[in-house]
């Protein structure tokens, strides 16, 4: 007998199938996608109960042989039936995007705003929850939806809290749900990736903070005005100055308005040294968060400040956008290996 | 409408559908019911007017004095297990209905009467069940899916049940609910039908009263079988496969009696031996015809008697009984009598008469006069005589006697007295009426008295065809008896002396009637005497249809080819084609399977390739890069303006058009260029 065709026929489809189904994709090497299960699926209390009705059911047909008996047990067994069926449409096509705001700080909530769409055109989606795919170090609140219409989209705003700094990548999110009867839990993935970094937080320092990480080495005046505190000259007074700047005294002498000009106070250059030697991890993110409080502060009063750190700096700049570039900076150091001692310092000048 | 008027609602349909379901246990009185019933009225009083709950420590004291009434009812009073529950079940349902708070009580009252269904379904096997439970499929739907979203709403948005909006549970909901009701009571059914019959009936229990019938017992007394003449209760069904209209007029043969004593007949008590089966499993009598078979499925209510009835003469039997006995005069018996339905099918002759093939010895016991006056036999013997005068053979002389009887004496139920010192004397001779029990003794004695074994057999006539299910439906006014006479060279052979009013029954019924019996016999038959024969059946019926199928495809795939070509080559063909059609199938499936995956990461082709491009220069994206940042690090200008396209793409929710497209191809160019 010819088994040729019978062995060669097939083989051309088997090759495309192990090709379609093992072959390389794309870019990074992954797991074939075919392995991923497409939902997860787990009996709920209730459906825990249910089954051992069913089984009970099931043994008391058996015993008897009543097939009434029997005609309930098919019941219950149709009713797992139905209530995959019924299941998989609610959990189906449906689409969710996050919009998170720009500043994220480590252990502030913020609010996010997450749209969720039922894209299918026929049938509603009812009684599901939304949830932020686990990650570590994000909490992340969930969403409850009691019916999503056909092609309908609601917009829900969640409260999101980060506990790591520095990127962090939101892989997706899970739609649960027990719907219809509540006797499974039906869960589905959905990835929607987005990055965002978290900065690192800030915090009200009291003086004594900021003066015990003053280096020793005191504040110096510059020649040149500013907004210090010694007295750099006098000009003529005009209709924008404050009226709390005349020196009235000079002002007497010359019959007209003078004020008074102000050096430049070395102090409002700072510069802050943050040395990111190894430590607890407790320890270390408090330094971390003390250098972020210590720039907000000083950029707060409008001093121009830098950061040094043993991995990189941040030069001297003054302003709102200086602080995001520190805490951006702050968000992606960690901790070096070596003798010095993990501390946070501001060197004024 | 708020979520605990809606609760409300739910749950007095289904403790309705309950308390329906239980009515049909047979064993619960209507006192009990009509007192539960209005204790279950008084409780949607209270539940809706005035919402009274009791104490919770009156409601435990009732509880545990329900649990005690029940072992007292199950260990000393009714002493049967499903009647006992019963009532156990119905006093739990009326105590929660007075105390119904949480989702839990809801849920522990929708339990109950589930279990309310399970001992109806346990103890009855009525057509009513079906429809109580179709509305018990369709309530408990409607409630769990209501239950379940009160609760994901409490368990999962912290919010309590009034805020359930309102247009979730409006009229498209209920609709949905029958829509999903009516799924899952096809897919119940289909179920049913599919499910292995594996019941071992150790704990079967008597579903349905056994009926008490006349004339099939070791005697009976004239009279006996007037007495259910116009009882129409139902004996059995016959269905009769392949006719829409009844083939032949058939008599159901039960038990033979051959004893006469002037008041009624009797027989000995004989031993039985066991009928034997044929190689397909048959029951067989041992007759050799190779003549046309009629099939008759009877299904027989259960009796107070283990005989079992056929058309005579009977060729083969098979049924769900692992025994059966026969007795000298060719009776059939089942080890004892059914406590339930049971089905059965029979093969006898179309045509034959009657003829029964018994073997010729001991028939003296055939020819036993009664014991009356010589007078009287001599009176008996010179009329049949008179009447036979002229045949000469033994089946004509019978043939004679049975017109004479039929054609000179009238059928009444209600005979008069006459002269006559015996019942016999009183028919033949004075009144000349009577019913079947008369017409049959008169012949098998006047029989007897000129030398012809003859004896008394007792059965059923074939009472009412019903045209919307084509079978037979047998009724206790259908009992009859008639005569068997011993013909040399033919056997027993039946003559029925009634004339045929008598076998006009008077109960007829009405097309309606007709209508709802045959649903009720479908029921019986589909549902309540589904077994694995009937399973087995189907499976061949499916085998034999796929051998057809089979053959058919051969044929298709095989014409054409030359005929000498050889069997074993079509079968490899087939086999390919098979295997072909099976790959096919399941790459379809892996493509679409794959399709719905690659949905889940949505990062587009080319940015996928230029990642790739820079790997091989050595430039791996850490894991704490944005794009934007590993674009920035790569130092290629084109990298970041493919990182910007994107993103674009990836997070501005458009898509490539015929300038981006150009300008991606080109931006990877210009990146693998750089690399190289």
């Amino acid at each position: 007998m010819n088994l040729r065709p019978t062995i060669s026929a097939p083989l051309p489809w088997l090759t495309f199938l192990t090709g379609k189904t093992f072959g390389k994709s794309n870019g990074r090497r992954r797991r074939p996608s075919i392995l991923y299960p497409l939902r997860k699926l787990k009996f709920t209390k209730e459906g825990k109960r249910f089954i051992a009705v069913l089984f009970l059911i099931g043994l008391a047909a058996i015993n008897t042989g009543n097939n009434l008996l029997y005609l309930v047990l098919a019941m219950l067994l149709s009713l797992i039936i139905i209530s995959g069926l019924m299941s998989e449409p609610t959990l189906r096509k449906l689409k969710t995007t996050r919009r998170l705001p720009a500043d994220i700080h480590k252990d502030v909530p913020v609010p996010a705003r997450l749209v969720i769409e039922n894209k299918k055109r026929h049938l509603s989606s009812y009684s599901f929850k939304v949830e932020e795919l686990p990650i570590p170090g994000v909490e992340a609140q969930p969403v409850y939806v009691v019916k999503l219409d056909k092609s309908a989209k609601t917009n829900r705003t969640v409260r999101y809290t980060f506990r790591k700094r520095g990127p962090v990548k939101l892989d997706g999110f899970t739609f649960k749900t027990r719907f219809p009867f509540g006797m499974f839990l039906k869960v589905k993935t959905r990835r929607v990736g987005d990055e965002v970094l978290v900065l690192p937080r800030t915090r009200p320092l009291s003086p004594e903070e900021v003066d015990e990480c003053m280096h020793p080495c005191g504040t110096s005046s510059l020649h040149a005005r500013g907004n210090g505190t010694q007295i750099f000259g006098l000009r003529d007074y005009t209709t924008n100055d404050d009226a709390r700047y005349i020196h009235w005294k000079a002002s007497a002498r010359t019959l007209g308005l003078l004020r008074k000009e102000f050096e430049r106070d070395a102090a409002s250059n700072v510069t802050i040294v943050l040395d990111n030697f190894r430590d607890e991890p407790l320890r270390f993110e408090e330094a971390v968060e003390k250098a972020a409080s210590l720039a907000s502060h000083y950029i707060d009063r409008g001093y121009r400040v830098a950061l040094k750190t043993l991995t990189g700096e941040v030069p001297l700049a003054s302003g709102r956008s200086q602080l995001a570039r520190i805490l951006r900076f702050l968000a992606y150091v960690e901790p070096v290996d070596g003798d010095g001692r993990l501390s946070v310092r501001t060197l004024a000048g | 409408m708020s979520f605990s008027t809606y609760a409300t609602i739910i749950t007095y349909i289904i403790t309705g559908v309950g308390f329906t379901a239980i009515c049909l246990v047979e064993e619960l009185s209507l006192s009990f019911l009509a007192v539960t019933g209005i204790l279950t009225g008084l409780s949607l009083v209270v539940n809706t007017v005035r919402r009274i709950r009791l104490p919770r420590t009156l409601r435990n004291i009732l509880a545990l004095a329900i649990f005690a009434l029940f072992l007292a009812d199950y260990l000393f009073i009714s002493r049967t297990l499903i009647g006992s529950a019963s009532v156990f079940l119905t006093l739990l349902v009326v105590l929660k209905l007075y105390d119904m708070k949480t989702t839990r009580d809801y849920v522990i009252l929708y339990s109950l009467a589930f279990f309310q269904l399970v001992a109806a379904a346990a103890s009855t096997v009525s057509p009513a069940f079906f429809a109580v439970f179709s509305i018990f499929v369709i309530s408990a739907i409607w409630a769990m899916v209501v239950f379940n979203i009160k609760r994901d709403v409490e368990e999962w948005s912290g919010r309590k049940e009034e805020t359930i909006p309102a247009g979730i549970f409006g009229p498209k909901f209920v609709l949905s609910t029958l829509l999903i009701t009516l799924v899952s009571i096809l897919i119940t059914l289909a179920l049913f039908f599919m499910i292995p019959r594996i019941g071992i009936g150790v704990f079967k229990s008597k579903t349905l009263d056994t009926l008490r019938v006349t004339g099939f017992s070791e005697r009976f007394e004239f009279g006996s079988i007037g007495s259910v003449k116009l009882d129409p209760t139902v004996v059995m069904r016959v269905h009769i496969p392949g006719y829409d209209a009844p083939p032949k007029s058939f008599y159901f043969r039960g038990n033979t009696l051959y004893r006469y004593d002037g008041s009624g007949w009797s027989r000995e008590k004989e031993r039985r031996s066991p009928v034997e089966r044929g190689p397909d499993g048959r029951f067989v009598s041992g007759i050799r015809k190779e003549d046309r078979l009629i099939e008759q499925r009877i299904m027989l209510e259960p009796l107070d008697t283990s005989i079992i009835f056929a058309d005579a003469p009977w060729i083969s039997i098979s049924g769900r009984f692992s025994r059966l006995w026969t007795d000298p005069s060719g009776a059939l018996h089942l080890d004892s009598p059914p406590y339930s339905r049971i089905e059965y099918t029979v093969w006898s002759l179309a045509e034959g008469d009657g003829q029964l093939e018994v073997d010729k010895r001991g028939l003296t016991p055939y020819l036993q006069l009664p014991p009356e006056t010589v007078e009287d036999t001599e009176r008996i013997k010179a009329l049949a005589l008179s009447v036979t005068k002229g045949a000469d053979s033994a089946h004509g002389k019978a043939m004679a006697i049975e017109g004479y009887l039929r054609a000179n004496y009238r059928y009444t139920l209600k005979p008069r007295q006459g002269r006559g010192r015996t019942p016999l004397e009183d028919f033949l001779f004075y009144t000349k009426e009577g019913y079947c029990e008369q017409f049959a003794t008169s012949m098998a004695i006047l029989l007897r008295t000129i030398g012809i074994p003859s004896r008394i057999v007792t059965g059923y006539l074939q009472g009412e065809w019903n045209r919307f299910g084509n079978y037979f439906i047998v009724r206790q006014q259908d009992s009859h008896s008639w005569v068997e006479a011993y013909i040399d060279g033919t056997g027993w052979t039946r003559f029925d002396p009634t004339p045929n009013t008598g076998i006009v029954a008077p109960f007829r019924a009405s097309s309606i009637s007709l209508y709802i019996d045959t649903l009720r016999w479908k029921w019986s038959r589909y549902i309540i005497n589904y077994s694995l024969y009937d399973q087995i059946r189907i499976a061949r019926t499916a085998e034999l249809k796929s051998v057809g199928l089979r053959t058919w495809l051969r044929n298709v795939l095989t014409r054409g080819s030359s005929s000498g070509r050889e069997g074993g080559k079509s079968s490899v063909t087939l086999t390919a084609a098979t295997l072909i059609v099976f790959i096919a199938a399941l790459a379809v499936l892996v493509i679409l399977l794959k399709r719905r995956h690659s949905n889940r990461i949505r990062t587009p082709g080319f940015y996928m390739e230029m990642l790739r491009i820079l790997s091989k220069k050595g430039l791996e994206r850490k894991d704490f890069e944005t794009p934007m940042e590993f674009a920035a690090r790569s130092g290629l200008p084109e990298a970041v303006r493919l990182t910007e396209v994107f993103q674009r793409i990836r997070y501005g929710g458009t898509t490539l058009d015929r300038s981006d497209m150009d300008e991606v191809k080109r931006l990877l160019e210009a990146i693998k260029k750089c690399s190289d």
